[in-house]
């Protein structure tokens, strides 16, 4: 999937900048105003995007180690035991959110070449058999891929029977 | 003259030299490879047909692409031309059997190509209006063909050129990228069929 909400930023602000905000009556001080603030919000908003994730990461993080360094000091009530307990349940949650996003998108981009590449080697290396193998797994496989791009994209509008798209949730695995 | 005769027959009649052009534009524009197109390529490669005669073929004819007048019906002119070539017949014929140009009868079962008629009627003029035999493993051949070009440019074109940033129209070509995974799936569908 290519439109990732970075790509979309940059080109809606590129559409704003270059075709919209010039088309406005000059004298129109307040939708000027307007135009050009919504343009610097989402700058602003495409520049702190890909940070977003490790912000949250960062900002549990500080947390736990304030909770961990109160909870030790304190003494054995209620509350101390409820900072305890969740400060736990943090500390495990910060353990499996250690990859990046950016470096999860780069692996996916390297196995799609490298499978690429390997279905090109089969075809013209290999016997009639296994290259044909090869080849249907490959279609048998896009059926799921393709039937969530669909979905992800339903919003665009151009699905003949948008009915027969499933939910795009149920498509996507559980993140656990 | 026979030598060039040759020439003509292989380089413009076998479509071999569309799918280097469009293999091309997949390599140098994609933005994450897709495997499935690969088997596409492949599979062109390995199915040329051999065509049986010389057309003005268009390259992006469908409804859409021509002017006409309201009065009558009569279409006029035909436009964007920039795809032109001479080659198989077949591949202007596929190209109107690809979905994103038709739609569903009111049945919802029922695909109307181009939003006219359904896929064996339409053949079936087409035979009768030229007097020309459709070959089915040529049409084939050109839905494939057809079906991955469309995916190299919009799946692999249209985020180049919003990466690039040196258009007016970027929102527009997020659209058409739109669209590239419904290429996709016709394209699946259709490997599925001849694989």
């Amino acid at each position: 999937m290519e439109l990732r909400p970075e790509l979309i930023l940059t080109t809606v602000i590129k559409s704003l900048g270059d075709n919209v905000i010039p088309a406005i009556d000059p004298d129109n001080a307040p939708a000027r105003q307007q135009a050009q603030l919504s343009i610097a919000l989402l700058e602003i908003l495409k520049s702190r995007l890909p940070l977003m994730y490790r912000y949250d990461r960062h900002d549990l993080k500080s947390f736990v180690e304030l909770g961990e360094t109160l909870a030790s000091s304190g003494s054995n009530k209620e509350a101390t035991r409820n900072i305890e307990r969740l400060c736990s349940e943090a500390r495990e949650l910060l353990g499996r959110a250690r990859a990046d996003p950016g470096e999860m998108l780069e692996r996916s981009k390297d196995l799609r070449r490298a499978i690429s590449v390997y279905v090109d080697d089969v075809r013209e290396t290999g016997d009639e058999h296994t290259a044909l193998k090869v080849d249907r797994i490959v279609v048998a496989s896009a059926e799921e891929l393709t039937l969530r791009e669909r979905a992800w994209m339903l919003p665009f509008g151009f699905e003949a029977d948008p009915a027969i798209v499933p939910d795009l949730e149920t498509l996507l695995d559980p993140v656990r | 003259m026979h030598g060039f005769a040759i020439f003509f027959q292989f380089r413009i009649v076998r479509a071999g030299w569309q799918i280097n052009w469009w293999e091309r534009v997949w390599n140098e524009d994609y933005v994450s490879d897709v495997p499935l197109v690969h088997v596409a390529i492949n599979w062109l490669r390995k199915n040329l047909p051999a065509g049986d005669r010389l057309s003005i073929v268009h390259g992006d004819f469908r409804n859409g692409n021509f002017l006409f007048r309201e009065a009558d019906g009569e279409i006029t002119a035909w436009l964007d031309w920039e795809l032109a070539h001479i080659g198989d017949r077949h591949e202007d014929l596929a190209y109107l059997l690809q979905h994103s140009y038709g739609h569903y009868a009111e049945d919802g079962k029922t695909y109307l190509v181009c939003g006219l008629t359904d896929r064996a009627d339409f053949l079936k003029r087409y035979e009768e209006a030229t007097g020309l035999p459709v070959d089915p493993a040529t049409l084939k051949f050109y839905e494939v063909l057809n079906l991955f070009k469309c995916a190299a440019i919009t799946r692999g074109t249209s985020p180049r050129i919003m990466i690039g940033g040196k258009c007016h129209q970027d929102t527009v070509i997020a659209y058409a990228h739109a669209i590239s995974y419904l290429l996709m799936e016709e394209l699946r569908l259709v490997l599925e069929e001849v694989i």
